[in-house]
């Protein structure tokens, strides 16, 4: 007799249950481990990348002022005039342009003309040019070290301007101009991040992605675009804003930001239509307080995907084990239970069977008065005239009486007897009772409920015949079920449908 | 019973092995007294990440700078203070000239902290940077009318700014710094015109001009930045509301730069835990702890390249001044001249 573990279905509901909020507490956990570990990483990028910016401007910061007080610029500035000084000052400078890594030095007069620069040989040089316009001129002027990115109004490259004012007995003489090439800073970057330095007025000017070079990072108030049109800072440029969705912020300082990857540069010729691709970024940026810029470092969110992918799989695998395991167990739960019922409960009835009866009794008896049990009492009934409708009306029919009397013995006994089919048509009970109970009524309920049983196959009521025996200690479980036996057979002798019992005071009475 | 002693023996060395390979808490743990101007809520996981780096536990008295340098020069050589944190420029200059700090010299913190943001003898190390910022109605005043400081003692500003009294340590500052770019008499008419600008009597809180603008009390007016986010994300719907009203603008961006004040921290002289006191000023100068900081305080780390809050990053970037914050002593009473002579109260 098989049946399923009565947890199972609960078993496996929990664990099905429990998948959802396993997936998203670890989908949780990797997202927070992932971005911790990520924001780490850029922000060690972030240190090193201003760290050598810093380090690669250092000597293009600090040249201005170191050669402003050269003797030889302030006279050359003081006689404006004279060729040959302005072109040994442009010949030193040309020296000095190659300590500087090509960097170009160029001399400007109080009225913005360069009257001497490191590339005075060149067709496009600066000499004769008026750079007045450059706000790096004015604020040199004023007395604060400029510092400046712009497009080269010549060259068309992205440069960077230092420049000090060059005085002489508190008159300001002119302004001396350090241009870098700011075209190859990218080289500062690994090549693996993705990166963009904008300017004070949110113009990258320095990025990864070429598409985004010279886009903005908000669109530009009409003061600051007619200020950079003025200082020709990008010269006609279209610096139109990123393609950017800002979405929540983690730990403050990690932002995760939609940007289109897709859109045309702004200096190409006749751009396109932006056809966006959105791509999702981790961005965390520093400010570069000396210089006014920010420094963006971004890394693509399917990193932290990827990871809560990872961590989810791990998780599936895991719980696909643990259901597995969970279903083994219970499988194994399940056939034991069978084995066991097997070897205990008659298939046919499902009542206990005569092993069981052996092993169970024999455990009681010697309990016998002892605790709970106090008096035992056995009940053997056989069933009239089985032989004969099994002949007659065929296996079926007799299979069917069996199970209905099986059924019919449950239901009239209580709940602590054990009810046995011992062999064909004979069933036994064994009744815990109290000392001097009677158990004749018993049978005789039972013999009544017999009798009104009804079968198709049998024209009248099923007869049972019945012998009840009591236990008296120390007899053996064999001896007690003779006695029963020797009343059953006195019953059927004397019957059929008739029950033969002691009385309840003489345990051992052989009379009916 | 031998048999248990040796095996409880055995166990006892295990554990002792272990706590000296570093599994338990470290052996020369103190508590560290910090007397901090900042608010302790923010700085709670900072405190909490130098207990667990160090073990060292941190005893945490708030008060406003003044107040702090009164109870610490009150208090004297029985002060219970190791750290004085999170203290203006301006303050830590006069616990300095007071004796109230000791050098802390330390490789990593000047290899760290850019020489600006620090003092030249160790005295001080600044950790934090705030930058004060022109302020203006939306509805009442273009951004292109504000340059820079020097435009808020123009005429046309009468009776249309708001700005702290001379005692608020970020206008001492902003006074400190315009003095060396300007000289004595230049300052001195500048604060005369501002003091003709002002819509109303001068209030000590710094905050308060940023609400008399967004109540149009005023048109313009001067704050930290640290304030203005502040007003930005507060939980008060008014307060926000109000702040969407107000523009900014970085001064002097063509010039000097925006000034910036420094929030920094010193070993006080009298510190008992001197050891501890300076690896704590080492640990917040550190990159987590820079990032803890940045993350949490609304001000802009000292050390380049730490990342910075996405509000601090909405307001944009600028160009910061780049005086010396250490500033020599007789400015301090030059300042207070000016303020003197041109009745700012």
């Amino acid at each position: 007799m098989y049946s399923a573990h009565p947890y199972r279905w609960l078993v496996i509901a929990c664990l099905v249950g429990l998948l959802p909020l396993l997936l998203w507490q670890a989908a949780d956990w990797a997202e927070e481990g992932a971005l911790r570990q990520m924001s780490w990483k850029n922000g060690q990028r972030l240190r090193s990348y201003a760290n050598a910016t810093t380090q690669a401007l250092h000597d293009i910061d600090v040249a201005p002022a170191l050669l402003s007080h050269d003797r030889e610029l302030r006279d050359l500035l003081r006689e404006p005039g004279s060729p040959e000084r302005a072109r040994a000052a442009s010949q030193r400078f040309e020296a000095l342009s190659r300590l500087l890594h090509g960097a170009v030095i160029f001399l400007m007069n109080p009225q913005g003309w360069t009257v001497a620069a490191s590339n005075w040989q060149a067709p496009d040089s600066f000499v004769g040019q008026n750079y007045g316009f450059r706000p790096y001129f004015r604020q040199a002027l004023s007395g604060n070290p400029g510092r400046y990115v712009a497009l080269g109004v010549t060259s068309k490259i992205v440069g960077y301007y230092a420049s000090a004012r060059v005085m002489a007995d508190d008159q300001v003489l002119g302004v001396l101009v350090v241009k870098a090439d700011f075209s190859q800073q990218h080289l500062l970057f690994d090549e693996e991040t993705e990166f963009m330095v904008a300017d004070q007025q949110g113009v990258i000017f320095l990025s990864s992605r070429p598409e985004w070079r010279f886009r903005t990072l908000q669109p530009l108030e009409p003061q600051v675009r007619e200020q950079i049109a003025r200082t020709r800072q990008f010269e006609d440029l279209d610096l139109r804003p990123l393609d950017m969705v800002a979405g929540r912020t983690w730990e403050g300082t990690v932002m995760i930001v939609a940007l289109d990857t897709a859109a045309p540069a702004a200096q190409m010729p006749a751009p396109a239509p932006a056809v966006g691709i959105a791509v999702t970024y981790l961005v965390q940026a520093s400010l570069l307080l000396d210089r006014g810029w920010q420094m963006w470092v971004l890394t693509p969110y399917a990193e932290v995907r990827l990871a809560i992918a990872r961590n989810l799989l791990v998780v599936v695998l895991i719980w696909l084990l643990v259901l597995m395991l969970a279903l083994y167990g219970l499988r194994r739960c399940d056939s034991g239970l069978s084995r066991r019922e097997s070897h205990i409960i008659d298939a046919l009835t499902g009542l206990y069977n005569r092993r069981y009866l052996l092993d169970t009794t024999s455990v009681l008896l010697p309990r016998y008065n002892r605790g709970p049990v106090s008096g035992i009492a056995v009940l053997m009934f056989d069933v009239d005239g089985l032989t004969q409708i099994g002949e007659t009306h065929g296996r079926k029919a007799g299979d069917e009486v069996l199970v209905r009397v099986a059924g019919a013995l449950r239901e009239v006994l209580r709940s602590g007897d054990v009810p046995v089919r011992l062999h064909d048509g004979t069933f036994m009970a064994v009744l815990a009772i109290r000392p001097g109970d009677n158990v004749r009524p018993v049978a005789e309920r039972m013999r009544q409920r017999m009798k009104n049983l009804r079968f198709e196959a049998l024209p009248g009521p099923l007869t049972i015949s019945a012998g009840v025996a009591y236990y008296h200690p120390p007899e053996s479980l064999d001896r007690l079920l003779e006695r029963a036996d020797e009343q059953l057979r006195q019953a059927k002798q004397q019957g059929p449908d008739r029950v033969c019992a002691p009385p309840a005071d003489d345990p051992f009475g052989s009379s009916p | 019973m031998n048999r248990l002693g040796q095996r409880l023996g055995r166990y006892w060395s295990l554990a002792v092995l272990l706590l000296a390979l570093g599994g338990g808490p470290p052996v020369h743990a103190v508590e560290l007294t910090v007397y901090g101007a900042l608010d302790q809520a923010p700085l709670a996981p900072v405190f909490q990440l130098f207990a667990q780096e160090t073990g060292h536990t941190i005893r945490y008295v708030r008060d406003e700078p003044a107040a702090l340098l009164r109870r610490l020069g009150a208090e004297g050589a029985t002060t219970t203070a190791d750290v004085l944190f999170g203290m203006d420029g301006a303050s830590l200059r006069v616990a300095r000239q007071a004796g109230m700090l000791r050098a802390a010299r330390s490789q990593s913190l000047v290899a760290r902290v850019p020489p600006r943001y620090r003092d030249d003898d160790g005295f001080w190390y600044g950790l934090t940077v705030r930058a004060r910022v022109l302020l203006y109605a939306r509805a009442r005043v273009s951004p292109a009318e504000l340059t820079g400081y020097e435009s808020l003692a123009e005429s046309r500003w009468r009776g249309r700014l708001c700005m702290a009294s001379p005692a608020d340590a970020g206008n001492r500052a902003l006074l400190t710094v315009l003095l060396a770019r300007w000289g004595f008499e230049r300052l001195l008419e500048w604060t005369r015109g501002v003091v003709a600008n002002l819509a109303r009597e001068p209030r000590s809180d710094d905050r308060e001009p940023l609400r008399a603008l967004a109540l149009g009390v005023c048109d313009i007016a001067v704050a930290n930045t640290q304030d203005y986010i502040r007003m930005l994300r507060s939980e008060r719907d008014e307060d926000r509301i109000a702040a969407r009203q107000i523009g900014m603008v970085w001064p002097d961006q063509g010039g000097w730069g925006a000034m910036i004040e420094v929030a920094g921290a010193g070993v006080t002289a009298h510190a008992r835990q001197v050891d501890a006191a300076r690896q704590f000023l080492e640990f917040l100068a550190g990159d987590a702890a820079q990032r803890l900081l940045a993350a949490r305080t609304d001000e802009y780390p000292v050390v380049p390249g730490i990342p910075v809050a996405g509000a601090l990053l909405d307001l944009g970037a600028f160009k910061a001044d780049q005086a010396s914050l250490t500033t020599p002593d007789r400015v301090e009473e030059a300042v207070a001249r000016i303020v003197a002579a041109s009745d700012w109260k």
